[in-house]
């Protein structure tokens, strides 16, 4: 499922502008004040992060919200911080901010790789972990991340804040858990045990592009080389982001060798629910690439998880 | 940068001379004198351009592939604050028709409107445009236009249009077949009896979109009380430009000016006139305001012209010992929506050259040019020789590894040898100069092939699949004998030497070589020489930049003003120096006599003589100005080859380029630098034809490929450096003996990525027989083959 | 091949009906602007129509090309892909502001040097992009200064010319300035 085809099949073909429709804007300067108007406006309404997904869809008027709430003036959603077992994200950490962060690098070096190859440079400089999240792209990277780590999302919303499970967070294409008149605040990473290792495989047409396919692999070993933990999210696979549960189930409980790697790399290809797509594939190709993906990912987590002992 | 120390002259052997060493500009890779507004953002390009008063365009364009207009309703668009107003087809009744190939029965008419009248034959066609204070509120306006549409079946896949009862482009011609022609040359029969293998071929040449950074757009301000339309435009032709323009809207030649400003590259598809520049510069005349429109990038990619789109069918009559006795070929070129002049040309141009660097006694070609309901083909970049290289190299790649030969032997054995030339080919050209065997000797020891062929050895023993392609390329250009090319130089009183060239940059950089032969000539420093191009106002005449050509003939043509100059100066300078003109020698801005060099005149001395009546010798009219109008004898064809080394992961099939070699022979050089940097950038283009890029249509023909999300150009991790060199075989048939680079890399990188490709899946033994190499494309030649060991 | 009455004023008319204006203020190049704009108005059209800063340029639409990456708030980004209202009150950079005194900036004097450009159209997005990058990583390798300019395209050069002018850029840039900031 890829942002630009869906979007043309939205929109019919003929139209090739490339100018937003006009809107009315708003830069508030703190979260309630845009929960507030979130709630005036509905879903007459778009928040504005990062941009790097909201405007190219306001540019081909595939979108057109008549109110336009930038966060970018709210103080404080802007942090990475460690704190009681839990690695800490504000909605508005940009991708640059992620691969940068020691706290990234030492304790989740999955989140760094998935960032760095998300789009480009001067998109990373912009795009938001949170923004990310909250529109849902199926071909997303952030998200099989984030399942593979098992976040939570915290949403904020005018009666108050709840926590979102990562499972429950993808409703669907483009449709977060996220209800009306709610932002997501902030993203819980609970920090990964020692042993632990993580890797994120991106197949693509050419740096930078959308995935063909890709996977996210989280994992824990004990001291006797047993898989304690394994997260693997799945992308550009599904209606949505993709927890792979099968694979887990095929690592979890045991002493991780090839052919253990190999059943869970075929457990993956059946949890995945990928598409025909012109550009990129089959639907077979893509389902193969997740076997190969998962395969080489848990290699290098596993790898990782060894060296982290 | 400097390339004496690897260049292998090659000419001797025939007699032809290379030209000594000199001291002087050629030959040296200066800098180019455009660069220093460019990396401060100065440039000026059409999207730079404002003019008093001027408003914004923005085009309705149909949304089907095939479609009966059956209303347009813009009442609504004039409610809108800020329009100032809107055109449709009915509003261009005494507009003319965009330029077809019509003139004659071979070639059917397919009459093309600006705007679309009655039926549109495309997705992006324009159907109407508005004008705006600003774009915002233009493309707010075009929407408001509602145009309904009865949609009809459309043909998109090129053979599936050349079938009995296929949906017609163009209901008024009885097949979508515009243009047909069959060439046969010796005993082609008789060669496929005496063949001990046939080798059979389909090849595709992908639709790809040319995609220069700046998109196409025009400003056109017509001034009533001069009665002068003034267009800035993206155009490779200004003049022809100029020319159709004054035909379609009825105007004068004299009352329309055409000028090129800076340009964002071009490649082939800012030749052509299109429906926008028609409609923009009526706009301008009919509203009396100057209007303004540029491309989106998705404009770009769905309605500028394409380029390749060409199915190839390939049989080779071949002898045991690789030698080929017969070709025969049909080429299937889609043409799109209209029969424009430059669809035609593509395959034209491919039956031309089809048979490469071989000595091929016998072959048919045969072709056609079909109608899809597609956006028109062009030029793009090589415009029809990459595909006669595609077709012949990987021809000779498959017959080698028939055979079990190297890719090497296979091209030795059937080159034209040195001998042979001038060679007249099957294709009915005479090509001038080669030594094809010197070049591909070259390219082997430079590419040190032995060693890489045994690392590709080791390789494999490892498991990896490597592949090293060869292509050895050659292509015309040099147009042409039908096509003069202009440039004047003016000197003057000062001595500042100007030249007016009729050629004009997109990024290829005329300015410094230009300068370069035109200094040289008249013994003068760079710097006094400036070098203006682009405007209809500054020469009578001039022809497209394209084919390769400026070398070879804007350089011709500044060269033989400049020598028209200095034969002018040598007479007033011999008045001054009182002594012989044939005896007097132009160098280091002095005009000197050769047996006594004391007598000596500076050159802006005989400038400023020149304007003064009581200094000219007698007989001789004031002022420094030369014109030429610079025609060559024939074509020319640089040739060259090309050496890729790379691996494809045999569980992805995804490929990588780990190297790249190029050995090019373009005749002489005038700036090594700007060489190279075309050979690079063709490489890349070529590359990018391999690898990524692909224009697709779904089954409705809807545009699949939008923007540069969808459509794939090269990145900076495309390609690993490239490494370069030459061989020298300057050409005889123009003064400078340049040929002509701009086209080389572009038309040689495609097959041998192919080639390299389909020798690193050797073990699977594969054709691989369409592009782009896409990961999932080659893991189904792996898993297909029947060899996929798991 | 300038023309002579191009009016590089800009002329602005104040949409009556949909949305309201905003109020811009923001420091380009070290001047200080003030305008009212349409909230819609992208970033790169402000750059270019209002302020008249026309060496930024739109090469895609679509934030794939880079032709418009000018340095906001001490980050490169593609000025196509943010509206005009986002820069409120921040800092930017546009190849404009690069040189100083007259002098070549050592990135703008590598690509002329190096033959880096061929019709310049991408260049102004390439420079501003290695700015910003040579000042992440001011000794970088070919392969990390490929990374690097992934998010530029250029369908002249071939990319080697470039990465090579970056190459040379760093090392003047270097010499230049022996404590080296990260940043």
């Amino acid at each position: 499922m890829e942002t630009f085809i869906l979007v043309f099949k939205v929109l019919g073909f003929g139209d090739l502008c490339l100018y937003p429709a006009s809107f009315e804007y708003y830069a508030p300067a703190s979260l309630d004040e845009a929960i507030d108007l979130l709630n005036k406006h509905r879903e007459e309404a778009r928040v504005l992060a990062g941009g790097h997904s909201l405007i190219p869809m306001m540019k081909l008027r595939v979108l057109r919200p008549a109110y336009v709430i930038d966060l970018n003036r709210v103080k404080g959603l802007k942090y990475i911080e460690e704190k009681g077992g839990e690695i800490r994200i504000g909605a508005l950490t940009t991708y640059y901010d992620v691969i940068t962060s020691d706290i990234v690098k030492r304790r989740v070096p999955i989140l760094a790789e998935c960032a760095s190859v998300v789009a480009d440079p001067q998109v990373r400089n912009w795009g938001t972990i949170g923004g990310s999240l909250s529109h849902c792209d199926p071909s997303g990277d952030m998200g099989s991340s984030i399942l593979a780590l098992r976040a939570k999302m915290v949403a904020k919303g005018s009666s108050g804040e709840r926590v979102i499970e990562s499972d429950d967070w993808f409703v669907g294409s483009f449709q977060s858990a996220l209800k009306t008149g709610e932002i997501l605040r902030e993203i819980v990473i609970p920090t990964p045990k020692p042993g632990s290792g993580g890797a994120y495989l991106k197949l693509e047409r050419k740096a930078g592009d959308y995935a063909i396919a890709a996977v996210g692999v989280q994992v824990t070993l004990d001291g006797s080389g047993s898989c304690t933990y394994a997260g693997i999210g799945l992308t550009a696979v599904g209606p949505t982001n993709l927890r792979a549960k099968k694979a887990e189930q095929a690592l979890v409980g045991r002493k991780v060798d090839d052919r253990v790697i190999e059943e869970a790399a075929r457990a993956a290809t059946e949890d995945c629910r990928p598409t025909d797509d012109p550009l990129r594939g089959s639907a077979e190709y893509k389902r193969a690439m997740v076997g190969v993906l998962t395969k080489r990912a848990l290699n290098k987590a596993l790898a990782d998880a060894k060296r982290s002992r | 940068m400097d390339m004496s120390a690897t260049s292998v002259v090659v000419g001797e052997r025939r007699g032809v001379k290379p030209k000594p060493e000199k001291e002087g500009f050629v030959g040296k890779p200066l800098k180019r004198v455009e660069d220093l507004k460019l990396v401060r953002g100065l440039g000026g390009f059409i999207g730079d351009l404002k003019v008093e008063g001027m408003v914004y365009a923005a085009f309705v364009r149909s949304p089907h592939a095939h479609a009966r207009i059956v209303g347009v309703d813009s009442s609504d668009v004039l409610r809108l604050d800020g329009v100032i107003g809107v055109l449709t087809a009915k509003d261009l009744g005494g507009v003319g028709n965009l330029p077809t190939v019509d003139e004659d029965a071979e070639k059917k008419p397919t009459p093309r409107r600006p705007l679309a009248v009655d039926v549109t034959r495309y997705v992006g066609e324009a159907v109407a445009v508005v004008l705006a204070k600003d774009r915002y509120t233009a493309e707010d306006a075009a929407e408001l236009v509602r145009v309904d549409y009865e949609p009809l079946e459309a043909v998109v896949d090129v053979e599936e249009a050349l079938k009995p009862g296929s949906p017609l482009v163009h209901d008024h011609l009885k097949s979508n077949v515009c243009y047909h022609s069959v060439n046969t040359v010796g005993d082609v029969e008789d060669a496929f009896a005496k063949a001990d293998h046939v080798v059979s071929l389909r090849l595709v040449n992908q639709r790809l979109a040319p995609a220069p950074l700046e998109t196409r757009g025009i400003l056109a301000s017509y001034d009533r009380g001069n009665g002068e339309l003034k267009v800035w435009a993206t155009t490779q032709d200004p003049h022809g430009l100029r020319d159709t323009l004054a035909s379609i809207l009825g105007l004068p030649q004299s009352g329309v000016r055409v000028i090129a400003p800076d340009m964002g590259g071009a490649f082939g598809s800012k030749i052509s006139v299109y429906p926008e520049d028609v409609v923009v510069s009526y706009a301008a005349i009919r509203f009396n305001r100057p209007v303004k429109w540029v491309e989106t990038r998705r404009e770009n990619i769905v309605t500028t012209t394409h380029g390749r789109g060409q199915v190839q069918y390939v049989e080779a009559a071949v002898r045991a010992d690789g030698r080929i006795l017969g070709l025969r070929v049909k080429i299937i070129s889609d043409s799109g929506a209209y029969n424009t002049p430059g669809a035609l040309d593509n395959p034209t141009l491919t039956a031309q050259m089809f048979t490469g660097e071989y000595d091929i006694k016998a072959a048919r070609v045969e072709v056609y040019s079909v109608l899809t309901n597609k956006v028109p083909q062009d030029a793009y970049r090589g415009a029809g020789r990459p595909e006669a290289a595609y077709l012949i190299e990987r021809t000779m790649n498959v017959i080698a590894r028939k055979l079990g030969m190297d890719p090497i032997d296979i091209r030795r054995i059937n080159y034209i040898p040195r001998e042979a030339f001038p060679y007249t080919t099957p294709g009915g050209l005479t090509y001038d100069l080669a030594d094809y065997e010197a070049n591909l000797e070259r390219a082997l020891e430079f590419s040190a092939y032995t060693r890489l062929r045994r690392e590709q050895g080791e390789a494999r023993r490892q498991g990896r699949l490597m592949g090293i392609g060869v292509a050895t390329w050659t292509e015309i250009c040099g147009f042409g004998p039908g096509l003069p090319q202009t440039a004047a130089v003016t000197v003057t009183p000062a001595g500042e030497v100007m030249v007016s060239i009729g050629g004009h940059p997109h990024g290829q950089g005329h300015h410094t070589p230009i300068a370069q032969i035109v200094a040289d000539e008249l013994g003068v420093d760079i710097g006094r020489v400036s070098v203006r191009h682009g405007d209809t106002a500054l020469l009578p005449w001039s022809s497209l930049t394209a084919g390769s050509r400026s070398a070879a003939l804007t350089g011709s043509a500044a060269l033989l003003s400049a020598r028209k100059i200095k034969r002018k100066m040598s007479l007033i300078a011999s008045k001054l120096l009182d002594s012989d003109s044939s005896e007097l020698v132009f160098s280091d801005g002095f005009v000197y006599s050769k047996s006594n060099p004391s007598r000596k005149v500076r050159f802006e001395e005989v400038a400023d003589a020149a304007y003064k009546p009581w200094k000219l010798p007698e007989g001789l009219e004031p002022t420094l100005y030369e014109y030429t109008a610079y025609t060559p004898p024939d074509y020319v064809f640089p040739y060259g080859t090309h050496i890729a080394v790379v691996e494809v992961d045999r569980d992805t099939g995804e490929v990588e380029v780990l190297k790249y070699f190029a050995v090019d022979d373009i005749g002489r050089v005038i700036n090594p630098m700007l060489v190279e940097g075309q050979v690079h950038g063709g490489i890349m283009q070529g590359a990018g034809q391999a690898l990524i890029e692909e224009v697709a249509y779904d089954g409705g023909g809807q545009p699949l490929t939008q923007s540069f999300a969808e459509y794939l150009i090269p990145s900076t991790q495309t390609l690993p450096n490239i490494e370069w060199t030459r061989t020298e075989t300057p050409t005889p048939r123009n003064p400078l003996g340049v040929k002509g680079v701009g086209e080389a890399g572009t038309i040689a990188a495609t097959p041998t990525i192919v080639n390299a490709v389909e020798d690193a899946l050797s073990e699977y033994n594969v054709v691989v027989d369409r592009m782009p190499l896409r990961a999932d494309y080659i893991l189904s030649l792996i898993n297909n083959s029947g060899k996929r060991q798991n | 091949m300038q023309s002579d009455n191009f009016n590089f004023e800009c002329e602005y008319w104040v949409r009556g009906s949909m949305s309201s204006t905003r109020t811009v203020r923001v420091r380009v190049n070290g001047v200080e602007y003030t305008k009212e704009v349409e909230p819609r108005l992208l970033l790169v059209d402000f750059i270019r129509d209002h302020l008249g800063l026309t060496g930024t340029h739109i090469g895609c639409d679509t934030s794939n090309c880079g032709a418009c990456t000018v340095i906001m708030n001490g980050r490169s980004v593609k000025s196509c892909t943010k509206f005009a209202v986002e820069a409120d009150g921040g800092e930017i950079l546009t190849i404009e502001g690069l040189a100083s005194d007259g002098n070549l900036h050592p990135i703008q004097k590598a690509f002329w040097e190096n033959h880096a450009l061929q019709c310049g159209y991408c260049t102004p997005g390439f420079i501003m992009q290695a700015y910003w990058f040579l000042k992440q990583n001011p000794a970088p390798t070919e392969e990390e200064i490929r990374a690097g300019l992934s998010g530029n395209l250029c369908r002249c050069t071939g990319y080697q010319n470039i990465i090579k002018a970056v190459k040379a850029a760093s090392e003047e840039l270097r010499a230049k300035a022996p404590t080296i900031n990260g940043g």
